[in-house]
């Protein structure tokens, strides 16, 4: 009663926060587009379109979610959603009407403000990488983020683990972070992500380098190139053309590799002069090649190449907050639902 | 074929016979329809603890390990809605659960029956919740979507209104575990791919079968939508719901190709 007194007193023109009596009876246009921001129907129309977008944008255009007409749909579906879950709950708070589904939907609304708030911050403020990193080799991060400033990243060891009937079992990548003068050595492995310092480093992908040795009369030559790599090599004038490092390869499954676990490791190669193609070839580790004028290639091995992707995300702990939040929402409404119907089933049964 | 596969054959058919019998509409129909329709579930619960003896872990890696138990999860809602919808239009919910059996079975190619060990991207404690959530969800609109069919064809007035209320409560119910699904999907995605959302061909489309639900559950709220009307759009949701299995596993592919 008391703060209604002094509410009174501030002599608010025109009820414009939806309390007391308007004072014009043509409504203002302020109050007219504040009824429709904060309608349900503009937030169905607006979850429809978007809906709609989402599906059909993302088949004709690749980078749709980043544009900044889908921008514009989310934000105006936050304020849609701030404004629609106020005006609940200031409903609730005035007919005192706090049932446990009250308060589930007015959770479950809360929640879905925090996953897109934090949405926003994250596509604002975050920063992502994908790096790739040779076993044994080194990389400043601060080449491909901002915070990664000061930071040297490499990577020590990666290992693939299988199951016995030789389908990958988990890709580890062990990685040593130098932060000026002290050396933190971490895991990343799939599903397991290393965290230092506000980023977090994800096992992602990985690929192979391949060892080759160039062998002629001048003398021995050591060369790693990736798969799909030219190679050129001057001492017989010819190039060869690096196609595909197959870990286990079996006649029946062709250029593919019949599985990850070198168990029949192979090299698939091409041999040019010019442009014209003179053959091509599949090579087991140490086996000599021979070309023209004495020179031979013997594929050596080969070398992991972790793609890992680093990121920093400020808005994720309000994304994962309002997730949690969300689901209790919906839990609450739930239980609300099934805790009724048992209730009004005793009813039932007691009255019969 | 292995006795696993044997059950699964004998499931299909009693669910195929149960539903018939329901549609019979005599007492004696039920009661047989009922029990077929529990000789097949217990065929079908054995079939899937073989598998799980077999591999180790829960059948729930790959389409059809997850058509297994989305067809049992749909008959068994059979046996949970009896009270309430009576038999008659719970064979509508049990000829949806024999469909979806019949696929995996009939339909899906043999390598997809193969035990196999699971790859890196599922090997998480997330795997576990995320698909359980997506089968009651699954189940549920499969069961709403059986109801709500079966009372678009039916001319009782009093009963068909009675079905929407259930159909509803089934939904809702749905709707929650379809949610959970996504919540525990995002967090798993950013343990394994960095990112809780990549707008990945299943993603946007459970969002979209998420929000044609949200729409129902928010225009019956205020009694916009009601009988026939709020039964089609629950029918379109399921059209979704299996678009965003089916179709986006054969058609799309995308980060979610195991099912």
């Amino acid at each position: 009663m008391k703060s209604r007194g002094r509410k009174k007193e501030l002599h608010f023109p025109n009820g414009a926060l939806g309390r007391g009596k308007p004072e014009r009876v043509v409504p203002s246009l302020l109050r007219l587009s504040y009824d429709f921001l904060a309608s349900l129907q503009f937030g169905l129309f607006l979850v429809v379109i978007i809906g709609l977008s989402a599906a059909v944008g993302s088949a004709f255009q690749e980078d749709f979610y980043r544009s900044s007409w889908f921008a514009t749909l989310l934000s105006a579906l936050f304020l849609n959603l701030l404004l629609c879950t106020l005006k609940r709950g200031s409903t609730y708070l005035r007919t005192r009407c706090f049932g446990l589904k009250q308060i589930g939907v007015f959770v479950l609304h809360a929640g879905l403000l925090f996953v897109l708030a934090g949405g926003f911050i994250t596509v604002a403020k975050g920063e992502r990488a994908r790096v790739p990193l040779a076993e044994g080799g080194e990389v400043s991060l601060g080449r491909f983020l901002r915070a990664g400033q000061d930071l040297k990243l490499r990577l020590e060891d990666f290992a693939i683990s299988y199951h016995p009937d030789g389908t990958p079992a988990q890709f580890t990548a062990r990685l040593a972070l130098e932060d000026r003068s002290t050396t933190i050595r971490g895991v990343a492995a799939v599903n397991h992500p290393f965290y230092y310092r506000g980023m977090k480093f994800y096992q992602y992908s990985y690929r192979w380098r391949v060892r080759i040795e160039v062998r002629s009369a001048s003398g021995v030559r050591q060369v790693e190139v990736e798969e799909g790599d030219i190679l050129p090599v001057e001492e017989a004038g010819l190039h060869l053309k690096v196609y595909r490092y197959l870990p286990n390869f079996s006649p029946e499954w062709g250029m593919e590799s019949k599985g990850v676990r070198p168990d029949n490791p192979r090299l698939l190669f091409s041999v040019y002069r010019g442009e014209e193609r003179l053959g091509v070839g599949i090579a087991a580790p140490g086996e000599d090649v021979a070309l023209d004028g004495g020179v031979s290639v013997v594929f050596t091995g080969v070398r992991p190449v972790a793609v890992l992707l680093v990121k920093t995300d400020p808005g994720q702990p309000l994304v994962l907050t309002g997730g949690l939040v969300f689901a209790g929402g919906v839990l609450m409404i739930l239980s609300s639902t099934f805790y009724r119907r048992t209730r009004i089933q005793h009813d039932e049964e007691e009255g019969s | 074929m292995p006795f696993g596969g044997v059950l699964l054959v004998a499931a299909f058919l009693t669910y195929v016979l149960a539903a018939g019998c329901c549609f019979f509409g005599s007492e004696r129909g039920r009661r047989v329809a009922f029990w077929l329709a529990a000789v097949g579930l217990a065929c079908h619960t054995v079939a899937l603890g073989l598998r799980v003896l077999e591999s180790g872990r829960l059948p729930i890696a790959n389409t059809y390990e997850f058509l297994l138990c989305f067809a049992w999860a749909t008959a068994g809602s059979f046996f949970v809605l009896l009270r309430r919808a009576g038999s008659t239009p719970g064979g509508a919910v049990l000829a949806l659960a024999a469909l979806f059996l019949g696929v995996a079975v009939f339909i899906l190619p043999a390598s997809q029956k193969e035990v196999f060990f699971l790859p890196p991207a599922l090997r998480s404690a997330w795997l576990t919740v995320h698909v359980l959530t997506a089968v009651l969800a699954y189940a549920a609109f499969a069961a709403g979507a059986g109801l709500a069919g079966f009372s678009l064809v039916r001319k009782d007035e009093k009963a068909s209104r009675e079905l929407e209320e259930l159909v509803y409560r089934i939904t809702v119910f749905g709707f929650a575990m379809l949610s959970l699904t996504i919540v525990f999907g995002a967090v798993w995605a950013e343990q394994a791919w960095g990112s809780y959302w990549s707008w990945d061909p299943k993603e946007t489309w459970s969002l979209f079968t998420w929000i044609v639900y949200a729409l129902y559950l928010h225009f019956r709220r205020k009694r916009h939508w009601k009988g026939r009307i709020s039964a089609i759009v629950v029918l379109l949701g399921f059209v979704l719901v299996l678009f965003t299995f089916f179709g986006v596993n054969y058609l799309m592919g995308g980060l979610h190709s195991y099912g």
